[in-house]
């Protein structure tokens, strides 16, 4: 199996990164992930082809399918751009030493999502997920700044609460369904819970769903993303974006929906978080002026565009008749965006990765004028910024027209409500993007005249991504088949009724046509080109009123200030959210005072009694008190006064008493 | 092959309206305006002429990127493409998506590539020009979004001949033009929300730097661009009631008609240029945000069968 | 098969107590020959085991008496070729670690001489644990826990600075034995665990015994003060001798007698209430070693309430206890070792006082990463698994119990993660407040081998706990 390749590969990978060297260790080990993740789109390749495969790699069973095919699709392609870009980029961080935990972490982190997404068996479902997380904790915060450090902390410790206890509690569910410890494959499990009482698949639900949620970032367990994402190197943040909170698209496809049976209440949850998600997520990007904070933040948005297309599926697949259609189109179209954004959103953070190698900053408001020192990146990140706003004909806007339209089909006012969101939350991403691009690479800067475009291996890793946006741009139809696989396979064989041939795609009525598109702009956009050519005049610097004392630099709209008017007019909106954030923090609070107070009781009150608690740590200044030793006290008292008033008295002395009593009683036995 | 040679005739008639007619609406606009300030105002031609002298003038270039000097044949491109989507008569020049989402997006590729172009050059005027433009798509988007969901559900599809076809009279169609010719009337960009190009404020906005053949290419593109989506909506507004097109006479006065409304439409446009000021950033936001909730209810009457 | 390979693995350890006024290198030697020897002895009486096909049970008596029948005889069958085999490879280790870590370098406890002393009682620890494993009766219990208890109480006040702790850990432990007196002056001659019949007042009194010696409710206090005692006997104490031997006891006893459930509800309500105890105490501690005390009750606790589950008569229920018990000596040995490094290097186990461990003590501090987080169930190590295995049995459990139990079990563990995560923000990372001492080689050396096997284990020893079952 080829599987074996690349598991492999990423061992080999890991055990590589003990070079003593630095940079050896970095570049080979991300060389040999970049060959793994070739043996992992050969494993697709594969599947596509010649149809699943079923075995066990190193006695871990998997099940690679139809859906497995397109999420290891995911893992594989953007492995292969952060991989290859990894290999320069790592340079970067050489200060930081310890070049083998990096080593050992990025390679298993990409073998563990691999594992994910392709194992058949929930034990090791949940082996892999736990890897995954703890090789991206491990990651997060490998840079070691403060604030890293905190980020990885609160991920860390969301992922504990959200996602490995009711995973074990999922286990356990499990062996209750399948009555054995050693029978948790998927489909022992869906068999059992096709008999199982509705309390029952209730639980189910709820622990597999709050697992999912959390990890892919979806409102409200979305707090951990934006700090977490930014705070790994880029080509990590890469693949957390782009690939580590796909594996929560993957497990709510395969788990609340194949597993457990299809449900319409279940539907309408993922969509409304779906829509709540991409609306948070997108909003709170647009103020953000950190770049990859900006990222992160719309990876929450636009995971709720792939809720909202799965959530849009889950309804309306049931409901039978065209719906039925629609509903598969929803499907779909979450699927799609699920790999468009991984290739946008993977490209997107190999890109700031780039304007961090070449400038040291990602701080947008210092950042600009990169646009004629950077050409290629400049472009690369123009391609996904568009293909994430969603654009024609970028990869990005065929999936979303797609979500559009299954939702304006809905018939059902929530789905299309849905629908009207997510069409104004492009235009949202859009403004974000323009921010994310033109602060960057628009203008020119003095103070970044010196800058140099980055190493060719990172160009290439940044562009086989940015590549991948246009190209499924103009032909989606390539994937069709790829990706109706897979929802056909979770759905009992009802595939998207997606019409169209290579140069155009479709669902009914309506159709759009990408190939014949560009051609009709790009005919239209050079005629007039070659008719009216541009003639240039003189060269002028850009007009500043004639201003002495401006500064060059400075004569610019800082990214914070581009959409402050609007921001501020729906304050309203950061307002509420703000608020829900607060009550948050306020749990955390009083869990905290709750905990405080409880505690209290179990130290020493050393001075006064009304001494006030205010921190853990002044609990920690303490004696601790244990309970068996007040109830024993008396007695610990008595033999005090004993050991003081008994003369020579010492520990020999305990040891000979103790010795004779035990004798004595096994004596008395014997004897008896 | 008689019904291609028909198609041929109409596509053609479509792009030389297209092509043509936008400078003399603003011509239109121009002398209308004149009229209600009691000035004689320029030929019907004036726009033409603008564009002509613009056409014959070379530009200043402020930087050297590429960008700068694609983005306004792009941004005609895109207008043009859009406004090719459209139907004339009945038929619709280049069916390469006939789709309500498409050609949505295909007219904001124009204000994409002008706050594109806008932000290649380092000048806070044009910045603030291109952060301006794209407040106010952000906020007529929504509003956009949630009218094309009422004329979805009414039609039961998202194509636009088959909305046409398909729309049927409620209260909610009703209040839904209304809003329509809001939210296009906006996105058009006609005072009083020109905040983009503001000349008297930001000095053109994201064209400070633009001058003359690109300048005029992107002119060109916004006339194509607000004839395309006052097409649009006289097409959206007209052809659901005229019951099916089936033989080319019919077409010929459908077109006309379509014509002769977009010629009619003009002097009110004009009429609201001439007697509003720009508005503020801030007041554009918040009207739009009502709009969108108004919308929402919309939707939701919709919904209910009104 | 020859159940003398096991005895002299068993009674080698104690000829340890031989070198009490040795001193420096020649008490090393000796103490790393004598217990690598008896582990060589173990391996070899294991390959035999495995051999001849690990469903059989093989029975030794040695020495018998009329009233109580037998009172020394060895019990070689999968659990206790299994414990034993870990048993004795973590205090070889220990030994090991012993030799670089008990010395005048180490600048938290700096020792001039006693180290014969030390390993005279360490020896004593390791081998009653050893025949506290084989045993096949009360009595034989009963008197190696007498053993142990000499041992500890001399071991923790081996500094000379904890009389009272010391004697507190001996009472309880004497307490045990008590206990286990009761048990046989129920029994009677059936004291011996193949003859052994459904008693439950018998069953109370060992539960308690077990109790006792993990550290449970009503005595948990004497671990955490215990841990005063050097390094190396606290780490084998927790992770192979007196704490798992508690409910390895309880185990041999319901393996053996398959009583009915109506004690499920002692064993099960106290230990979840000690567990409950636990997650206000983890954040309160500073102190590296007690915070790993206090893990230990509950990791024992966890234990119990697998062998909970097979009061109710199931089998997985002591599968998984034994298994929980195996991984968490090689988990919680780390730990310790990982404290040790700290404790050499940087004078200190004050988790609050320390600084930028992985800069210094880049080993320690992966050590300590590995563990730390594995004794809160994160993966690569052991506990994740056992702690998995144990939620999966909950399916056994009875009413509230199935969903209080493993809530229980898994809150207990992220309260400690959380802790963890916290004093590793705090201490891992930052500039290191002052120089440190770098690591001896050989403590490094103990480390890694911990922590490969500490890898390899769960996956090998599932396998081997599965054959375990009722003995009737």
């Amino acid at each position: 199996m080829i599987l074996e390749y690349v598991l492999g590969a990423f061992i080999i990978g890991g055990l590589i990164g003990f070079v003593k060297d630095y940079r050896a260790s970095v570049k080979a080990s991300s060389f040999i992930a970049f060959l793994g993740s070739l043996a992992i789109l050969w494993q697709v390749y594969k599947v596509y082809t010649s149809g699943p495969v079923q075995g066990t790699v190193f006695g871990i069973p998997v099940h690679v399918d139809s859906l497995s095919a397109v999420f290891l699709f995911i893992v594989g392609i953007v492995s292969l751009g952060s991989a290859l870009f990894s290999i320069a980029y790592m340079d970067y961080h050489e200060q930081r030493g310890k070049g083998w935990v990096y080593a050992i972490a990025y390679n298993t982190f990409i073998a563990s999502m691999a594992l994910v997404v392709t194992v058949d068996n929930l034990e090791y479902f949940v082996i892999s997920w736990e890897l995954m997380t703890l090789s991206s904790f491990i990651l997060i915060f490998w840079k070691e700044e403060k604030r890293d450090l905190d980020a990885s902390l609160k991920y860390y410790i969301t992922m504990h609460f959200a996602d490995t206890i009711p995973l074990f509690l999922l286990l356990g569910l499990a062996a209750v369904l399948t009555g054995s410890i050693h029978n948790l494959s998927y489909s022992a499990i869906q068999s059992a819970l096709l008999t199982a009482p509705p309390s029952t698949k209730a639980v189910f639900y709820t622990l597999s769903l709050l697992v999912f949620i959390a990890k892919a970032g979806v409102v409200p367990l979305h707090f951990w993303l934006p700090d977490a994402h930014p705070a790994a190197p880029s080509n990590v943040s890469a693949l957390l974006s782009g690939v580590m909170i796909k594996t929560a698209v993957y497990g709510l496809l395969r788990f609340d929906w194949q597993i457990s049976g299809q449900s319409i209440t279940v539907g309408y949850l993922v969509a409304s978080l779906g829509i709540v998600t991409l609306t948070v997520g997108t909003l709170y990007a647009l103020k953000e002026i950190n770049s990859k904070r900006l990222l992160a933040y719309h990876s929450i948005g636009q995971m709720g565009y792939i809720w909202l297309g799965i959530g849009i599926g889950m309804v309306l697949i049931p409901k039978g008749g065209m719906l039925t259609a629609v509903g598969a189109l929803g499907m779909f179209a979450g699927i799609f965006h699920a790999v468009n954004h991984a290739i946008f959103k993977g490209s997107l953070f190999l890109e700031a990765g780039a304007v961090e190698y070449a400038t040291g900053t990602i701080n947008l408001n210092e950042l600009g004028g990169l646009g004629s020192k950077m050409k290629a990146t400049a472009l690369a990140t123009l391609f996904s910024s568009l293909a994430i706003a969603g654009i024609p004909p970028f990869n990005g806007f065929i999936s979303k027209w797609l979500i559009y339209v299954s939702g304006y089909y809905s018939e059902s006012y929530i789905l299309a409500l849905g629908a009207v969101l997510a069409v104004f939350i492009s235009a949202a991403t859009l403004a974000s993007f323009m921010k994310f691009y033109s602060s960057q690479f628009g203008g020119e800067m003095k103070r970044y005249s010196e800058v140099r475009e980055i190493p060719a291996v990172m160009q290439l890793g940044e562009w086989i991504l940015a590549a991948l946006t246009l190209i499924i741009g103009l032909f989606p139809f390539l994937l069709v088949g790829f990706l109706n696989n897979a929802v056909s396979v979770i759905n009992n064989g009802v595939a998207t009724p997606v019409n169209g041939n290579i140069y155009k795609i479709g669902f009914s009525s309506v159709l759009f046509s990408p190939v014949l598109f560009i051609i009709v702009l790009g005919v239209i956009a050079f005629g007039f080109y070659l008719a009216f050519k541009p003639e240039f005049g003189k060269e002028a610097k850009p007009w500043d009123c004639g201003s002495t004392e401006l500064e060059w630099d400075e004569y610019r709209l800082e990214a914070e200030g581009y959409y402050l008017k609007y921001e501020e007019k729906i304050g309203a909106f950061y307002r509420l959210s703000d608020w829900f954030y607060g009550i948050g923090s306020l749990i955390i609070h009083y869990i905290t005072r709750a905990y405080l107070w409880m505690a209290s009781y179990f130290t020493k009150i050393i001075d006064t009694p009304y001494t006030k608690v205010e921190t853990l740590e002044d609990l920690r200044e303490r004696e601790i008190l244990y309970i068996d030793e007040e109830i024993f006290k008396p007695l610990l008292r008595f033999l005090n006064i004993a050991r003081d008033v008994l003369p020579g008295i010492r520990l020999g002395t305990f040891v000979v008493l103790a010795i004779i009593i035990v004798g004595a009683i096994v004596g008395l036995l014997v004897a008896l | 092959m008689e019904f291609d040679v028909v198609k041929l005739g109409f596509s053609l008639a479509g792009i030389i309206i297209l092509l043509f007619l936008p400078p003399y609406l603003d011509g239109i606009a121009r002398r209308v305006k004149a009229r209600l300030q009691y000035r004689r105002g320029p030929p019907l031609s004036q726009t033409w002429y603008d564009l002509q002298k613009l056409f014959s003038l070379p530009s200043v270039r402020s930087t050297r990127s590429a960008l700068f000097t694609w983005a306004p044949y792009l941004a005609l491109a895109s207008s043009i493409t859009a406004a090719l989507l459209l139907p004339y008569g009945n038929i619709v020049p280049i069916n390469i998506g006939f789709n309500l989402i498409v050609f949505f997006y295909v007219i904001l590729m124009v204000s994409v590539l002008l706050m594109l172009a806008g932000l290649t050059v380092q000048s806070a005027f044009s910045h603030l020009g291109s952060a301006r433009e794209m407040q106010i798509i952000l906020t007529v988007e929504p509003l956009i979004a949630i009218l094309y969901g009422v004329m979805a559900y009414n039609a039961g599809s998202l194509n636009i001949a088959r909305i046409i076809a398909h729309l049927h009279l409620t209260p909610s169609l009703v209040l839904t033009y209304g809003v329509l010719a809001y939210a296009l009337y906006v996105e058009s960009g006609f005072v009083p929300f020109d905040i983009a190009e503001a000349e008297q404020e930001v000095i053109g906005g994201p064209l400070s730097e633009y001058s003359g053949r690109l300048l005029g290419v992107f002119y060109y593109a916004i006339h194509i661009k607000r004839f395309a989506l006052l097409w649009f909506f006289i097409s959206v507004l007209v052809l659901p009631w005229l019951g099916t097109i089936a033989t080319s006479i019919k077409a010929v006065e459908v077109l006309a008609l379509q014509f002769l409304l977009t010629l009619a439409a003009y002097p009110i446009i004009a009429a609201l240029e001439a007697t509003n000021a720009r508005l503020r950033v801030d007041q554009v936001v918040k009207m739009n945000t009502r709009m969108f909730f108004a919308g929402v209810i919309i939707l939701a009457m919709a919904f209910m069968g009104w | 098969m020859n159940g003398s390979i096991f005895l002299v693995s068993a009674l080698l350890p104690f000829l340890l107590i031989l070198i009490w006024k040795l001193e420096g290198k020649a008490a090393d030697s000796f103490a790393s020959i004598v217990t690598g020897l008896a582990l060589l002895f173990n391996i070899y009486g294991c390959y035999l085991f495995f051999q001849e096909g690990s469903e059989k049970l093989y029975h030794y008596s040695y020495v018998s008496t009329g009233k109580l029948g037998e009172v020394f005889g060895l019990n070689i069958d999968v659990a206790s070729v299994l414990m034993g085999l870990f048993s004795i490879l973590i205090a070889f280790l220990l030994v090991l670690y012993s030799i670089a870590y008990i010395s005048k370098e180490n600048r938290a406890f700096p020792l001039e001489k006693g180290k014969g002393k030390f390993y005279a009682f360490l020896g004593l620890l390791i081998g009653a644990s050893m025949i506290f494993t084989y045993s096949t009766n009360l009595i034989q219990f009963a008197f190696s826990l007498e053993l142990m208890a000499i041992g500890m109480l001399y071991l923790v006040d081996f500094h000379g600075n904890a009389r009272l702790d010391a004697i507190k850990a001996f009472l309880v432990l004497n307490l045990g034995v008590l206990l286990i007196l009761g048990a046989i002056v129920i029994l009677g001659s059936k004291q011996v665990l193949f003859i052994m019949p459904k008693n439950n007042a018998a069953l109370l009194l060992i539960m308690f015994a077990g109790f006792a010696m993990s550290s449970q409710l009503l005595f948990y206090s004497w671990l955490p003060d215990a841990t005063v005692s050097p390094l190396p006997a606290t780490a084998y104490v927790h992770s192979a001798s007196i704490v798992p031997l508690g409910p390895y006891m309880l185990f041999r006893v319901i393996q053996f007698t398959k009583p009915d459930d109506s004690t499920f509800w002692v064993l099960g309500g106290l230990t979840v209430a000690l567990m409950l105890l636990m997650m206000i105490y983890y954040p309160l501690q500073r102190d590296a070693k007690k915070l790993i005390a206090y893990s230990t009750i509950a990791q024992a606790g966890v234990a119990y309430i697998t062998l909970a589950y097979a009061l109710l008569g199931h089998v997985a229920g002591i599968q998984i206890a034994v298994y929980q018990v195996v991984n968490h000596m090689v988990v919680k040995t780390l730990a310790f070792a990982s404290v040790g490094g700290l404790a050499y290097s940087m004078g200190t186990t004050d988790l609050g006082r320390i600084r930028g461990i992985r800069k210094v003590l880049p080993w320690t501090g992966i050590a300590w990463f590995l563990s730390f987080f594995g004794l809160a169930g994160v993966l690569p190590l052991g506990m994740f698994f056992s702690k998995a295995f144990t939620i999966m049995i909950t399916k056994h459990a009875k009413g509230i119990a199935s969903w209080l139990f493993p809530g229980i079990v898994l809150i207990d563990a992220a309260i400690f993660l959380v802790v963890v995560l916290l004093w590793f923000r705090e201490f891992f990372f930052n500039e290191p407040t002052e120089e440190a001492k770098t690591e001896p080689k050989l403590m490094v050396a103990v480390m890694l081998v911990l922590i490969i096997i500490g890898v390899l284990a769960p996956w090998i020893t599932l396998d081997i706990v599965m054959k375990i079952g009722f003995a009737r």
